[in-house]
């Protein structure tokens, strides 16, 4: 089991405190150097606000007219003067770009891009220099490299100065002087532990930072240069440390400067010292519900299927063809945090042992058994960055692409086993800028079968097969959450009729009820996460009584008794180590 | 009088200290850079890249003098023209004598992390070398190679400005390293494209490269911003019984699951470096793609990412039309 065992409470002691808790709060932000704004992402709108550590006060800096479109600020963080924040921004196109913007509101210019390429579809500004005139940050491009770069806020040139293919800094941070960057990485191509290291700016020379076989993070440079903070478990459990720093190495031994604390990411120093990080409390947990064939919806308040646990978030429940074995998600550590933080857990509902599943994939979004319970099917992307369908044999411990989607977009290919393990029903581009819904056998034994075209515009979300095989549900997203969400049913004789559509707001989840009848549909907007029984005709639609907090990723147990799926809420906080900088070295 | 004979010190004191100061090694330099490359190249502290040095091992290089019958520089199997490779299947060395694997690409190697198509050099420094001692290729002794540089006196003065003393096994091998460091290929139209010129790339070009990403799962090994993992990988290619007759990395490791693995190549320049593969066995391109699109060569330990690709014909000219944009400007030196 990949799960570590649970920790005791933290005690934050008496150097640090809570700043902020609640659920607005996001971690994708950090201090201004006075110590006293927190940038964030206003969730509701999407933009990029600042937040007053002292009385809670907050002003949007990005225009938030942009949320009707899909738009969102993401990771942001503050110049060295604390008149200027990089962030990146979600645009309309579905990707990131980089921008900066004034936060005095006597600025009214508004935002600048510095870089919009769809090639490089994720970036995430680190930090800035010194003098403001270049801004480090991360790139990730469309071909599944990271890149560490440096970008002239004047001129828009970039400086690539460090590829490191799929797999990238959690976190890095420039010395004030501008000659060095710190950044965490695995510290071997398989390993899963991570190293700090110190790159010269020039790309001249680079060294790790400090020896030992633990796993080093989230390195945060204070700004007198001399100390680089750092996550390490070098004492057994995740907690803060600090390392001296003089001419571009370590000048002394790394020093613990709090107790255990778990599901932590730092966040960013202010100049006076103190430390900002963020942590995670709370989990979400695997609930089931009895299911009635003949009324449908369920008839009994959730029941837990797993225990309670601060350190792990549980998943995209999927039972097994037998009915005796669950498997689930389970996300280890903070969002931006590294070390095995996804596994796929194969877990007995007789006897409660559970086992990871070594599926080698990053990010899941749906999974589900075949009919044979020797395989499980995943939608997501592998640690070499690679989206897709991918095919796990449980037996022989190998994950394998059924198609790849040539983007790095996380979220994969959706797909769904038919009656047989041999074969799944996918969606695939046809070579000419479209797509369709194909069926493909595993074994590469003959050519797709082509079931029917996808219209162009939408993202499909997912796909399944009636229980008696004869009809296809798909459900559509608008592209950016623009709206036009579809669902539509493919009949036996290749007709193709949309049921549902949703004016606003996305479909989450799609599964075909036991006995056919009915789909049960998922959906997220302004009123939150829903749950619906509606008639695969279309005609009737009702709500299912489900969990406010109710995560996507349904599964119904092979009987069609129970109905199994995720809720929980995990809470966020910003919390400052006072005086961090002060420490003894 | 005394004027001028102070004068005349003080400008001999200042010509001394310039030589001095001009016989020293020097700090690392930077190369300038290219797009599509990183700023970064990892040059081992104990060999600082200079422009001495590379200079110095451009010379090497080009010199016949390091092969036993002085029929075999660097160069004439890695031709600069030819993104320094040749164009016959495998090596040809001193003496006419025939070697067992493909002459390999030098462009990019300062980014790599282990050397030869089996890895078996860990550095630069220890790879460069070798292909002088090896009897199928340049056949000399070590004593015999450091003799031969050593006789010239011109070189003799260029190993003291570069190293601060004479030729010898390491210097000379620090002098090749530090040039094979300087050769770059970058600045393609892919890399333009990549940069942000959307019209860098054919629309052929830009098909053929969403399929290296997705459907043709190239990527899987080819990545990054030299289009190579630096991994080993088993193909197929070459395996014609079992055991194959070159058993590649496992020749290294000792371990037999890695029988038939070889280097990741990169593939920039790949369009004008025919043949392909480790031992030049696939003429064409085209036929590499169809080599993959059949799935490579069946074996026991072929690496389970080579599968059938079901590429159509259109879908293989749109690769292979890709594959084209990876020619860049090649450059070497500082």
């Amino acid at each position: 089991m990949a799960l570590p065992p649970a920790a005791a409470e933290w005690d934050p002691g008496q150097a640090a405190e809570a700043v902020w808790s609640g659920d607005s709060v996001n971690l994708w932000g950090g201090p201004s150097p006075d110590g006293r704004w927190l940038s964030f992402v206003d969730g509701p709108s999407g933009a990029l606000a600042l937040r007053n550590v002292s009385n809670g006060r907050r002003h949007a800096v990005d225009r938030p007219a942009g949320a009707a479109r899909g738009e969102f600020a993401y990771f942001s963080v503050f110049d060295r003067t604390g008149e200027r924040v990089a962030y990146a921004w979600f645009n309309e196109d579905g990707f990131y770009e980089l921008r900066i913007a004034a936060v005095t509101a006597a600025d009214h210019a508004g935002p600048r891009v510095l870089f919009r390429n769809p090639e490089v579809p994720f970036v995430q500004p680190c930090a800035w220099s010194h003098d403001g005139k270049r801004i480090l940050a991360l790139f990730f491009r469309e071909d599944n490299t990271s890149q560490i770069a440096l970008i002239d806020v004047d001129d828009k040139r970039l400086q690539v100065l460090r590829s490191l293919q799929w797999i990238y800094p959690k976190r890095m941070d420039l010395s004030p002087d501008g000659t060095h960057l710190v950044y965490d990485n695995l510290s071997a191509r398989d390993s899963e532990e991570r190293d700090l290291f110190l790159l010269r700016t020039d790309g001249s020379h680079e060294s790790p930072l400090l020896d030992g076989p633990s796993n080093d993070l989230s390195p945060v440079w204070s700004y007198d240069g001399g100390t680089i903070w750092f996550i390490s478990d070098r004492s057994g459990d995740d907690a803060i440390w600090s390392v001296p720093v003089r001419d571009g190495k370590a000048s002394g031994n790394p020093q613990q400067l709090t107790g255990p604390i778990p599901r932590i990411l730092l966040m960013g120093a202010t100049r006076g010292g103190d430390l900002y990080f963020g942590r995670r409390k709370g989990a979400s947990r695997l609930f089931w519900q009895r299911w009635s064939k003949g009324s449908g919806p369920p008839a009994s308040d959730p029941t837990a299927m797993t225990e309670e646990s601060p350190e792990a978030d549980r998943l995209l429940p999927a039972f097994s063809p037998d009915g005796e074995s669950l498997a689930f998600l389970a996300q280890v550590g903070t969002e931006n945090q590294g070390r095995g933080h996804r596994t796929v857990v194969l877990q007995s509902l007789k006897t409660g042992a559970s086992r990871a599943v070594p599926s080698k994939l990053t990010f899941v979004r749906s999974m589900q058994f075949s009919p044979d319970g020797k395989l499980l099917l995943l939608s997501g992307s592998d640690r070499r960055g690679r989206s897709g369908l991918f095919v796990h044999d449980l037996e022989a411990g190998r994950t394998v692409p059924v198609e790849l989607a040539g983007s790095s977009n996380l979220h994969g290919i959706p797909g769904r086993f038919g009656t047989s393990s041999r074969s799944v029903f996918l969606a695939v581009g046809d070579g000419s800028g479209g797509s369709a819904i194909v069926e493909r056998r595993l074994d590469g034994g003959s050519e797709d079968r082509r079931i029917m075209p996808l219209p162009p515009g939408k993202r499909l979300l997912a796909v399944d097969l009636s229980p008696d095989s004869g009809r296809i549900a798909l459900a559509w997203n608008g592209l950016s959450g623009a709206g036009g969400a579809t669902i539509t049913v493919l009949g036996a004789g290749g007709d193709a009729r949309p049921v549902l559509t949703l004016p606003q707001g996305e479909f989450t989840d799609l599964n075909w009820a036991p006995g056919g009848a009915s789909l049960v549909v998922g959906t997220r907007g302004s009123s939150g996460s829903r749950l619906w029984l509606a008639s695969a005709s279309g005609d009737t639609m009702h709500e299912i009584a489900s969990p406010p907090d109710r995560l996507p990723g349904l599964t119904f147990s092979p009987e069609g008794a129970r109905l199994a799926y995720a809720a929980g809420a995990t809470m966020q906080e910003v919390w400052v180590l006072n005086g961090a900088g002060a420490t003894k070295r | 009088m005394a004027r001028a004979r102070r004068s005349a010190e003080l400008w001999l004191a200042l010509g001394l200290v310039t030589l001095w100061w001009a016989s020293k090694p020097g700090p690392c330099q930077l190369l300038p850079p290219v797009l599509g490359l990183d700023a970064y190249l990892a040059v081992p502290p104990e060999n600082p890249l200079t422009a001495r040095k590379s200079e110095l091992g451009r010379r090497l290089f080009f010199d016949k003098r390091l092969s036993a019958d002085g029929s075999v520089s660097c160069a004439v199997c890695h031709e600069p023209e030819r993104a320094f490779t040749d164009s016959r299947r495998v090596a040809v060395g001193a003496f006419g004598r025939i070697g067992t694997r493909r002459v390999p690409k030098l462009v990019n190697r300062g980014f790599g992390t282990s050397f030869f198509w089996d890895g078996s050099a860990p550095t630069l420094e220890e790879q460069v070398f070798k292909p002088i001692l090896n009897p199928l290729e340049m056949a000399l002794s070590e004593g015999e190679a450091v003799r031969r540089v050593r006789q010239d006196d011109t070189y003799l003065e260029a190993f003291e400005r570069a190293f601060g003393g004479p030729p010898s096994r390491q210097t000379v091998s620090y002098a090749l390293a530090s040039y094979v460091r300087t050769i770059r290929s970058g600045d393609s139209a892919y890399d333009r494209y990549q940069a942000g010129d959307a019209a860098a790339l054919t629309i052929g070009q830009v098909r053929g490269l969403r399929l290296f990403r997705g459907k043709a799962n190239c990527v899987v090994c080819h990545l990054g911003p030299n289009f190579t993992d630096e991994g080993f990988h088993n193909t197929g290619a070459g395996w014609t019984g079992t055991p194959p007759q070159d058993l590649g990395r496992s020749e290294i490791t000792g371990r037999d699951g890695d029988a038939g693995k070889f280097k990741t190549p990169t593939l920039r320049e790949a369009a004008k470096t025919a043949p392909y593969m480790h031992d030049g066995s696939i003429a064409s391109l085209r036929d590499v793609i169809d080599f993959y699109d059949d799935g490579g060569t069946e074996n026991p330990y072929l690496d389970p990412e080579i599968v059938p690709l079901g590429l159509t014909e259109a879908e293989k000219g749109d690769l292979e039309e890709f594959l084209e944009a990876l020619n860049g400007r090649v450059a070497d030196g500082m």
